[in-house]
C-alpha cells in the first residue's frame, strides 16, 4: 500500500504500548493492530483526530506517502 | 421467518437439500453398481425410459402446445378439410407441438443401455454438484456472514451449471430424439429430431451469474466496512 501508518515509531517515542493507546482512543486493540500493520483500507477521521490527540502530534506524522514500483 | 442463522429458513432448506443430497448419492452410486454389472447380464429384457419431445400430429382432436406463445397469420381453418368425429365436431383440429415427455424402449441394445446410463451418472452428478454449491451458501447463511468471500464463487458455479446443464440437456434429449426416431413408431408421433434450448433457462443462469457479481461486490464492500478504522 503506499499509504503507510507511522505507529510503531509514535508509540516508541511517546514509550506506550499498544493497549494503552487502544485505551485511550477507544479502540480495540484488534483494530488498532490492523491499523498498525497497515492492513486497513480506510481510516475515519475521527479516529485519526484522536490518535493525533493522544500522541499530540499531526496526521502528517502519522500517515506517510511511499512510491511503491 | 429468520432468514440469518440457525432454526432460521436457510437452515431448513439445508436440512432438506441435505436429503436430496443423501439420496442423489444412493442413485449414483446403485447407477454406477448397475453400469459396472450391465456386461454380465444376458441381452433379453432391457427396457429404458428416456427423456424425449415430440409432436403429435394426426386427426386427433388435440389442443395445445408447449409452454409458450406461437403465432400464425393468414392460416386458413382447415377443420372443414378433415372429417373430425360425430362427437369431435365442435372442436377445431390442432397439433401438440414440442411436447416434453418419456418413451420406454423395449429390448433396448446394451450400448443404448449403458449410454443412458453413463448419461444418468452424469446429471447425479451435476445435481450433486449443484446441491454442494447452494449448501456451501447456505451455510454461510447459517453462521451470519452472507458476505463470505467464497460465496460469490459458489453462486456463479451454480449460474455457470445451470446454463452449461441447460445445453447439455438440450444435446441430451435431442441425441434421444434421433434414437427414438430411428427405433420407435407409435402412430402419430413424431419425434423432435432438433435440439430445442430453452431461452429462459439460459436468462435464470445468466440472472444467477449477475446476483454472483452482486454478491462479490457486497462482500468487497463488507471488507472494506470491517477493515475502515
Amino acid at each position: 500500500m503506499a499509504i503507510r501508518i507511522k505507529l510503531d515509531q509514535l508509540l516508541l517515542d511517546r514509550k506506550l504500548t499498544l493497549t494503552e493507546l487502544a485505551d485511550r482512543v477507544g479502540l480495540t486493540i484488534a483494530n488498532l493492530s490492523i491499523l498498525k500493520t497497515n492492513k486497513a483500507k480506510a481510516i475515519r477521521f475521527s479516529t485519526l483526530e484522536a490518535l493525533c490527540r493522544e500522541l499530540d502530534c499531526q496526521p502528517g506524522q502519522i500517515l506517510e506517502f511511499t512510491k511503491e514500483p | 421467518m429468520r432468514v440469518l442463522g440457525k432454526g432460521s429458513a436457510a437452515s431448513i432448506i439445508s436440512v432438506v437439500l441435505g436429503f436430496v443430497r443423501f439420496f442423489v448419492a444412493i442413485g449414483l452410486a446403485i447407477t454406477a453398481f448397475a453400469t459396472l454389472v450391465l456386461p454380465f447380464v444376458p441381452p433379453p429384457g432391457y427396457r429404458v425410459t428416456v427423456p424425449v419431445s415430440f409432436t403429435v400430429e394426426g386427426l386427433s382432436p388435440l389442443h395445445g402446445r408447449r409452454p409458450g406463445f406461437g403465432f400464425e397469420v393468414g392460416r386458413k381453418d382447415d377443420s372443414a378439410e378433415g372429417e373430425p368425429a360425430p362427437d369431435n365436431a365442435a372442436r377445431k383440429r390442432a397439433l401438440l407441438d414440442r411436447v416434453d415427455g418419456s418413451v420406454t424402449i423395449d429390448d433396448a441394445s446394451k450400448a443404448f443401455v449403458a449410454a443412458n446410463a453413463v448419461a444418468l451418472m452424469l446429471i447425479l452428478v451435476y445435481g450433486l454438484f449443484i446441491i454442494d454449491q447452494v449448501r456451501a451458501v447456505l451455510r454461510t447463511l447459517i453462521h451470519g456472514n452472507p458476505f463470505d468471500p467464497a460465496n460469490g464463487t459458489h453462486i456463479r458455479r451454480v449460474g455457470f451449471a445451470v446454463i452449461a446443464g441447460e445445453f447439455a440437456r438440450a444435446m441430451l434429449v435431442w441425441a434421444e430424439n434421433l434414437y427414438a426416431a430411428g427405433h420407435v413408431a407409435i402412430e402419430g408421433v413424431r419425434f423432435d429430431t432438433s435440439p430445442d434450448i430453452s431461452f429462459w433457462t439460459l436468462i435464470y443462469g445468466l440472472i444467477i451469474l449477475v446476483i454472483a457479481e452482486v454478491f462479490r461486490a457486497g462482500t468487497r464492500l463488507d471488507q472494506e466496512q470491517s477493515l475502515t478504522i
